[in-house]
């Protein structure tokens, strides 16, 4: 993880804890949206897709 | 007065900040912050107690490294007037440099940008010796001029130029979809905006280039 030096910068237009806040769940929705894709794309080569966990958790 | 254990990550930026130069500025931003360096520069507070130039002497006392980009050299189109800003900000830190006492100052080290190459000594020849390179107005090769500058002059392993320029492309791709979700266009987005953008996105990727990135050893 980068290592960050604590600087302040003061706010901008919006300020530093909205930023991250906002940046963590655009990442959460990026990743959601990757893992989507992928899915799909092993789907489309005829390769099994990732089990569904509720679905493994059910079989159990 | 002591300085922080942070002055060798600190780097000043003195360079324009306008909309003709920010895909520069934006591109050095971005590199410095993935390589863990805290940039500083006059547009860092609005603090109105402060004078300007006050404020630039304390940033460049606090700061080890510098960039200054020097490649404004046109005439202003309403007054016919050029700059002095840019190179006068050089000077304040190339005297901090050669006239200090204190050793930490005097190991202080600075990279000299201009659009292009040995066009300087027609206009600022005074500067022959330092470190001074081209970008063309390219992001991508300010990217890689001041990949390599760092590496030199801090001795630290960095991600190479091609790994910086990939994820700088990425975030160049995510960055507008981000701020349209906190209400910000990218005119309206200001130094601190920006800056706190690169290190949030930087941190949330977990990226694999931070990993390149030798231990600190300062």
């Amino acid at each position: 993880m980068i290592k960050v030096l604590d600087i302040n910068y003061g706010n901008g237009k919006v300020s530093r804890k909205k930023i991250q806040k906002a940046m963590a769940a655009f990442w959460a929705r990026k990743r959601d949206a990757q893992s989507i894709s992928n899915e799909s794309s092993k789907e489309s080569a005829g390769l099994p897709r990732k089990p569904d966990k509720a679905a493994v958790t059910a079989g159990a | 007065m002591k300085l922080s254990k942070a002055y060798a990550r600190q780097v000043f930026l003195n360079c324009p900040f306008d909309d003709q130069y920010r895909p520069l500025y934006e591109a050095i931003i971005f590199t410095l912050t993935a390589a863990e360096y805290a940039v500083r520069c006059s547009r860092e507070r609005d603090d109105s107690g402060e004078t300007r130039i006050g404020k630039i002497v304390e940033i460049i006392r606090q700061s080890k490294f510098s960039i200054h980009d020097i490649s404004r050299v046109e005439l202003d189109p309403v007054n016919q007037l050029p700059r002095f800003n840019m190179p006068l900000e050089l000077g304040l830190f190339l005297g901090a440099r050669f006239l200090a006492d204190d050793k930490k100052q005097r190991e202080k080290r600075c990279l000299i940008l201009d659009a292009q190459p040995y066009r300087y000594q027609k206009f600022i020849s005074d500067i022959a010796g330092q470190d001074i390179r081209s970008h063309d107005g390219d992001p991508e090769i300010a990217i890689g001029g001041v990949r390599s500058w760092q590496a030199t002059v801090s001795g630290r392993q960095l991600p190479g130029k091609a790994e910086l320029v990939k994820l700088y492309r990425e975030f160049r791709g995510d960055l507008p979809v981000f701020l349209g979700g906190i209400g910000l266009t990218e005119t309206e987005m200001q130094f601190p905006d920006y800056i706190h953008s690169c290190l949030a996105w930087l941190k949330d990727r977990g990226e694999p280039a931070q990993d390149a990135i030798a231990p600190l050893s300062d």
